[in-house]
């Protein structure tokens, strides 16, 4: 009886303390689920509201009709096709080159530090003062055009062109590689030596130890660096926007384009039925990224 | 079986967490884009997102005291009943002082008096007796007086040689002088101010105030003349400005002039003067308001603005509303001169030049609490509302019990323009009528008329016209309503409108309205030496083009457009032919009549907000002509309806019977009550205006009978004379064939909706390379289809 009365009262302690440690955890996460709560799901849910009411006036429930809507509008299909375009290239692009040059600056080369400062260069640079670098560049009348006819070339409208998504796609590489790069730096650093020590004495080549090694050993880096240029590629439209305005040439004129317009025309039920398109696509293009994550880099995470 | 229910616990777990996981990744995603577009709008090179610098909201303020006001009617009329032109009024501390200027139509001669009114007394009017100032052979009259603060005065007089007719009058032996009074209106000094006036472009006096070391600062253009007590010129100060706007002294004596910042993002600022050097001392930013009047009174400064007064603090030059002007039934661009008194109360006078009605009014501090509340119908602008429309609001929120309409505007008179001022503006007006607190009334002027109407943000008038026991439709002009018709609903109608066309000679563009653009090229090309119009460039023949006819490019149904077809080339090119107007050749340039006259010009522009306008535009061309229009694709006749004054009762509003009731009573007034530059959209007051504008005034002689021409026919008197460039002409009495054209036009006068604007900004942004040369018809084509088609899918 003793016993049982010590127990019980240990376990009442325990109880006590559990509930002391839930109370007090509740509280340290509580800024940050109301802040998740207030910034992002009941805005959510508002865009929600919007994406099922013929107008935000009336506000009248309107089921999927704007959906339908916005899927079968012109403007909507192209700021998709071009959105999905951009990503398409850009994505994989500054993963791929991010690597590459994350891979040649961990060599022993010489100025790498230098090098290093100048790929993370842009990422100092105001989005203003590199958008007017790009103007400067890639106006009609500008340097590069300029240079072009000298070899007599003729001039060429980047940026209200076929040409624009090309230049679009380099000035994000530019203005994204380095951070990436970075990104890779760090995570090509915390391979253990030892694996890649084994390696070597296994007689494996360089390529076998990046293949089998290094790039399972990078698999959380490779979807985090992804996931981060895919969320880029969508703010691309900053950029664009300061660039060339509200309406842009069509091969670049982006999804957010279509929400800011719409945005900016009171048309919130097609902003909104975009917007809830589109995050249902990348919680799918996301999911996907990390079941390939799950695939390439289990047994590495054990 | 624990184990293995734990483990299925562990699994749900893991997938619940990856679930959560790829949500909150796609909420991320999401919000994150949002805060893209955020971070454009601080930084926009090009910005129109709605951002966070230049728009300055001026919402409604509520002070802690009303102002209870109390009206005295001090209008006054002379003999003949016509209302007595005041010049300069001051509020002293007891007394309204103000000049008047007489003519004798028996001697023609004018003349300028003091006169005044105790703020106690104020139906009795007292002359300021003061010894004539007349010099021999000239005329004189007082421009600008002021007393000090022993009670000497300062009066600035003009001094011109009288006119001779049939002799060319001499400017040059005009002058000023500056006489000074002491308090029993003895002379103390006279002086002319000619040798102080060096400089042309200040040779006058606007204002002026005494210092506390009795001298006399006058503003003048931009330099501040100092004259010492003893009437010697002191010196010159300047301003490094180019515009004073006001000089005014505290009542210990300092002296700050009122002027526009040259440096930095200008504004109005005030500079103290030193009044023993006379050098510029330190300098007050952030005045509330552009038209700032600035005065001292119990140690504290006021700045009276256009719809507030403020008091200004001149440590932290920080400005506090102290009255609303509309609150206490003022408009506030009609107070000439203000003062404060010790208990809190404030003196106004206030001038109505539109129907030259005059008040003195004294507002009395009250607790708001105690005044009893009406219902508030908020009226959203995007600019401040003009004095005519504040008016409207004083009128009804005099005589109304039961409603107050309050101003809520979303761009200060005193807001540093930026690129951004006006889209953030927009947007903070959108965020107001989608949100739960919508405003009752929107200005649609300067509003996307358009875009608002087919979103639904306006109320539909007709049930209310129809409820309605003193208007009905068809006390409005059918045009005018079809003009503001949208998606079935009638979502303004304006007090007035005005319209404009083109105009040519019948024996060159025939007699029928209306034209294709492919007429125009063959006017063109038919005429190679003459002008098309007097003004014209490449982008405003696109315009005239496109003005009414890009629905003929634009299919909103399908959501497409075809402005990359030969027809719009051939607009494109046509346009091209039109070079820069050199705006540096215009002072030798023949006038605008002699050159439509010889048919050096073949169309003119033609503005239509008065029958006697429409008339002078039809004498000019000295011939019969045609009011053609603006060209369209299907050969009708394009004419431009401009509404003024339109206002909308917004959907969402709480107090929609209020809002209706408050614009019913200002789409009652009378055509005469108000500034009247337009037509009137009252049927009513149209035809009245158009039967007056057609009675002719007959000359009569001493027996009252009407006076024969050399024909035999009676004589009429000019209605009034209009000019162009150096061209006048008399305007007699319309015709019916004159009024007929007005109400031709009128019925088929249509506006240029927003939605046109912003195609035409791009269409002329992409076009402009092709008029620089830089870039072929082609190509810019197919920039403009790609740009539009965007655009127009996007509101199909």
């Amino acid at each position: 009886m003793e016993k049982s009365g010590i127990q019980k009262k240990k376990l009442r302690k325990a109880g006590k303390r559990l509930k002391k440690v839930k109370r007090s955890s509740g509280l340290f996460i509580a800024p940050s689920f109301l802040g998740v709560l207030l910034f992002f799901v009941i805005p959510f849910m508002v865009v929600i509201f919007y994406s099922l009411v013929d107008n935000p006036i009336s506000q009248n429930f309107v089921g999927l009709e704007n959906f339908k809507y916005v899927m079968g509008n012109n403007a909507f299909k192209k700021a998709v096709s071009n959105t999905f375009r951009f990503s398409i290239i850009a994505v994989p692009l500054a993963v791929v080159l991010s690597l590459l040059l994350a891979i040649v600056l961990e060599a022993k080369l010489p100025f790498r530090s230098q090098f290093r400062t100048f790929f993370l260069s842009p990422m100092m640079v105001p989005v203003a003062s590199i958008v007017l670098i790009w103007q400067v560049l890639f106006s009609y009348n500008g340097v590069v055009n300029e240079i072009t006819a000298l070899f007599g070339v003729e001039k060429i409208d980047w940026l209200k062109s076929e040409y624009s998504h090309i230049v679009i796609v380099v000035l994000f590489l530019w203005k994204n590689l380095g951070y990436n790069m970075i990104l890779f730096m760090a995570a090509l650093a915390s391979i253990p030596k030892d694996i890649l020590e084994v390696a070597r004495l296994e007689s494996a080549t360089a390529l076998q130890t990046f293949f089998y090694i290094k790039v399972r050993y990078l698999s959380s880096t490779f979807l985090f660096v992804t996931i981060m240029s895919l969320i880029s590629s969508f703010k691309v439209f900053r950029e664009i926007y300061l660039l060339t305005t509200d309406y842009p040439y069509d091969t670049i004129y982006m999804l957010q384009h279509f929400m800011n317009n719409t945005f900016k025309n009171l048309d919130y039920q097609k902003l909104s039925s975009a917007a809830v398109l589109m995050s249902m696509a990348m919680v799918i293009i996301i999911g996907i990224l990390f079941l390939v994550e799950n695939h390439f880099g289990k047994d590495v995470e054990g | 079986m624990p184990v293995r229910k734990g483990q299925l616990m562990r699994k749900s777990f893991k997938f619940l967490r990856n679930a959560v996981a790829v949500s909150l990744a796609g909420i991320l995603g999401l919000s994150l884009m949002a805060c893209g577009d955020k971070n454009t709008e601080g930084n926009g090179s090009n910005g129109n997102t709605p951002g966070n610098s230049g728009s300055n909201t001026e919402g409604i303020v509520k002070t802690e005291y009303a102002y209870v006001p109390e009206f005295f009617d001090i209008s006054s009329k002379d003999n003949e009943g016509n209302y007595v032109y005041r010049g300069q009024a001051i509020l002293e501390k007891d007394r309204l002082i103000y000049t008047v200027h007489n003519y004798d139509e028996e001697t023609q001669t004018s003349s300028t008096e003091i006169r005044y009114r105790d703020v106690n007394a104020p139906t009795e009017e007292k002359v300021l007796e003061l010894p004539e100032f007349q010099l021999e052979g000239y005329e004189s009259s007082m421009s600008s007086f002021l007393h000090d603060k022993d009670g000497n005065l300062y009066v600035v007089y003009y001094v011109s040689p009288p006119y001779v007719e049939g002799e060319e009058y001499d400017y040059t032996k005009s002058t000023t002088y500056l006489a000074k009074y002491d308090s029993n209106n003895q002379q103390l000094f006279a002086v002319d101010l000619k040798d102080m006036f060096q400089d042309e472009n200040n040779s006058y006096i606007q204002n002026m105030v005494v210092a506390e070391n009795g001298k006399l600062f006058a503003a003048s253009n931009n330099l501040i003349y100092v004259i010492n007590a003893d009437g010697t010129f002191g010196k010159s100060i300047p301003t490094q400005s180019d515009w004073i706007q006001d000089i005014f002294a505290t009542e210990d004596g300092k002296v700050f002039f009122i002027n526009y910042a040259n440096t930095g993002n200008g504004g109005l600022q005030m500079v103290e003067i030193n009044t023993e050097t006379g050098m510029l001392g330190e300098t007050y930013k952030n005045l509330p308001d552009m038209n700032a009047q600035v005065r001292s009174f119990g140690g504290k400064l006021y700045v009276k603005g256009s719809s507030n007064l403020y008091e200004y603090d001149l440590e932290t030059q920080e400005s506090t509303p102290v009255v609303n002007w509309i609150d206490s039934y003022l408009t506030g661009d009609y107070i000439q001169s203000f003062s404060v008194a010790e208990d809190g109360n404030i003196l106004v006078y206030s001038h109505n030049y539109m129907d030259e009605t005059e008040e003195l009014v004294k507002l009395v501090k009250t607790d708001r609490a105690k005044i009893p509340q009406k219902q508030e119908i908020v009226l959203a602008t995007l600019y401040e509302s003009n004095q005519n429309f504040q008016q409207a609001v004083v009128n009804f929120n005099k005589s109304n019990n039961k409603y107050k309409v309050v101003f809520k505007s979303y761009i200060s008179n005193n807001a540093e323009w930026t690129e951004t001022t006006y889209t953030d503006a927009v947007a903070l007006m959108n965020a107001d009528l989608t949100g739960n607190n919508p405003p009752d009334i929107i200005e649609l002027g300067s509003a996307d008329l358009t875009n608002l109407a087919k979103k639904g943000v306006l109320e539909d008038f007709t049930p209310y016209l129809n409820a309605s026991s003193t208007l009905k439709k068809e006390d409005f002009v059918p045009s005018v309503l079809n003009a503001y018709t949208i998606d079935g609903k009638l979502v303004t109608i304006p007090r007035q409108f005005q319209m404009s066309t083109l105009m040519g000679k019948a024996s060159i563009v025939g007699e029928k309205q209306g034209w294709t653009i492919d007429d125009v090229i063959a006017l063109s090309d038919a005429h190679p030496d003459a002008k098309l119009l007097r003004y014209v460039d490449a982008p405003t023949a696109l315009r005239i083009c496109l003005q009414y006819s890009s629905d003929s490019f634009i299919d909103y149904e399908t959501g497409t457009c075809n402005f990359n077809s030969p027809e719009f080339l051939k607009i494109l090119e046509f346009a091209n032919r039109f070079k820069p107007i050199d705006y540096n050749n215009f002072e030798n340039e023949e006038s605008y009549p002699s050159m439509i006259q010889s048919g050096k010009v073949l169309l003119s522009d033609v503005n239509v907000s008065q029958t006697q306008e429409f008339q002078m535009y039809t004498y000019m061309f000295e011939e019969p002509a045609t009011c053609i229009g603006y060209p369209t694709m299907d050969g009708s006749a394009g004419v431009f309806l401009n509404g003024i004054d339109m206002y909308g009762i917004t959907s969402k509003s709480r107090n929609k019977e209020g809002a209706w009731e408050f614009l019913e009573s200002t789409l009652q007034y009378k055509a005469n009550d108000r500034y009247s530059w337009g037509l009137s959209s009252r049927v009513d007051e149209l035809e009245a205006m158009f039967k007056n504008d057609m009675t002719p005034e007959y000359e009569k002689d001493e027996n009252g009978e009407i006076v024969l021409d050399e024909n035999g026919e009676p004589k009429q008197y000019p209605k009034t004379t209009w000019g162009y460039d150096n061209w006048e002409v008399e305007i007699y009495a319309a015709t019916q064939e004159e009024v007929d054209l007005i109400w031709d036009m009128i019925e088929i006068a249509k506006p240029v909706g927003m939605n046109d604007e912003t195609i035409f900004q791009m269409i002329n942004e992409e076009a402009t390379p092709y008029f620089e040369g830089q870039k072929s018809a082609a190509d810019v084509a197919k920039i403009i289809q790609s740009r539009v088609e965007i655009y127009v899918s996007e509101n199909s």
